[in-house]
């Protein structure tokens, strides 16, 4: 690699103050830029890396939402007990990204901000309604992740902006699943990745259904099929199979040099199908614990 | 750079955006290997503040003032690592074993792992009842061209029972 600037700001201001430069780069772990880096698809004049910015690493509890920082680790958002406990689909996608060199350095905000559709995280954040928050000197914004992700690598963040945190909305009662299709290799991405966040009435029939999609097009999708498809029901086997074959009608599949459109398109529905037949049978969600104190990845990137 | 490297301090020339892995072989620590030098194969397989990296994409610059463990500190803590990769015949010609090793020791090393109990690589996923997790699915990225798998999954499933 050229002689590249490094810095290691250990406050968000420092590094929304070290940004703008149409060569400089903000890097997370390193698993996606450090790669684009040595191979030469980027140049960059200056790398700000953000893993320093201890506030950025930290998942609270916070008016009814997980906060989940952008420097927060695969390893550790999949290991943490807040979102085990408030959004244990994210945990287990999270956790069950490609091996544990990967997760143990890349972070949710790169994740993010990287936008390969094949990722794991994406389709349960969509499916739980995440808002992603960006900081830049000018001041904040928040999008729905549905908003920020746009098409293959590419979202709605500014050159001037940092991914500062990840609001996922905590509401007990919410029954989750994540599941995927790896045909491959255990650490691969899957071939399709499906989320449902669902809940349900006391007579057990379906109020609230959202479904997230990833590896299927240019990017992860969000999914609300036809209420006369589901609501008011429960989520029986041929319920499942109608939302699944509904999904997959809606989706729109990038053939590539691995597996066609056809195959993706169906193997969606099938994978709909599981993972609403996993959430179904998932405890719902229980209420917020009464300890709010913020963890910190333990035994991740050094914080000393 | 100032890091420690096997319990040492070490105080190298490093570039910062440069990958670890050329700083630790510079230092001595020849054991991890470049193999694919886009992170895939696990060759380069080192541990820094307690979980494996490549450190052929890990840049030398994250690493200040880390706690990093080669293959060299971890063996000579711990000689059953070798034993248990000796005993089972689970290399052939070499070149990936560093990387299986690391790895190895952190599979038996932290309970606290993705695939530990509750964790989403173990029976029910996450968030549920947990139990020991395979074997194959954490050592999942440490790529092996010639021994074949089972004996390192005989090696390290020995070395793990053993912890």
């Amino acid at each position: 690699m050229p002689a590249t600037e490094f810095l290691a700001p250990s406050t968000l201001e420092e590094a929304l103050g070290a940004l703008g430069g149409d060569d400089t780069h903000l890097l997370g772990g390193g698993t996606a830029l450090a790669l684009l880096l040595k191979t030469g698809m980027v140049e960059a004049a200056r790398v700000v890396w953000l893993g320093r910015v201890a506030e950025l690493r930290a998942i609270t509890e916070l008016d009814g939402e997980l906060r989940i920082g952008a420097g927060v680790t695969l390893h550790t958002l999949s290991s943490s007990p807040l979102v085990r406990r408030h959004c244990p689909s994210l945990a287990r996608a999270a956790g069950l990204a490609a091996n544990i060199r990967v997760r143990a350095v890349a972070t949710l905000g790169g994740h993010l901000v990287h936008a390969d559709p094949r990722q794991d995280c994406p389709p349960v954040l969509l499916a739980c309604g995440a808002t992603v928050h960006l900081a830049s000197t000018a001041g904040e914004r928040a999008l729905a992740l549905d908003e920020f992700l746009v098409s293959f690598l590419e979202t709605a963040i500014l050159p001037t902006e940092v991914l500062t945190y990840v609001h996922v909305p905590i509401e007990p009662g919410r029954r989750e699943a994540y599941v995927r299709f790896t045909p491959g290799s255990e650490d691969d991405f899957p071939t399709v990745g499906a989320a449902v966040a669902l809940r349900a009435d006391d007579a057990g029939a379906l109020t609230d259904l959202e479904i997230g999609v990833g590896a299927v097009g240019a990017r992860a999708t969000r999914h609300r099929p036809d209420p006369a498809l589901w609501r008011g029901r429960p989520c029986t086997a041929p319920t499942a199979r109608a939302i699944g074959a509904a999904v997959a009608a809606d989706v729109a599949p990038a053939p590539d040099h691995r597996r066609s459109a056809r195959y993706r398109r169906h193997v969606t529905g099938v994978m709909v199908e599981r993972a609403l037949s996993d959430a179904w049978g998932a405890a719902p969600l229980p209420g917020t614990a009464t300890d709010p104190s913020p963890e910190r990845g333990a035994g991740a990137l050094h914080e000393h | 750079m100032h890091f420690r490297l096997n319990g040492q301090t070490a105080d190298v020339d490093a570039e910062p955006t440069e990958p670890l892995l050329d700083v630790v072989r510079r230092a001595g620590c020849t054991g991890p290997k470049e193999g694919c030098w886009i992170g895939v194969c696990g060759a380069c397989t080192v541990i820094v503040d307690g979980l494996p990296v490549s450190a052929c994409l890990y840049l030398a610059g994250m690493a200040e003032d880390a706690d990093v463990w080669t293959v060299e500190g971890l063996t000579a803590d711990d000689p059953a690592l070798v034993d248990a990769f000796a005993d089972a015949a689970a290399l052939q010609c070499g070149f990936c074993t560093p990387g299986q090793v690391t790895t190895a020791w952190w599979v038996a090393h932290r309970p606290d792992v993705d695939g530990g109990p509750g964790g989403a690589r173990s029976p029910g996923g996450a968030g549920g009842p947990g139990g020991d997790p395979d074997v194959a699915a954490l050592m999942a990225g440490n790529l092996c061209r010639c021994t074949g798998y089972q004996a390192i999954r005989a090696a390290v499933e020995t070395y793990r029972a053993g912890h």
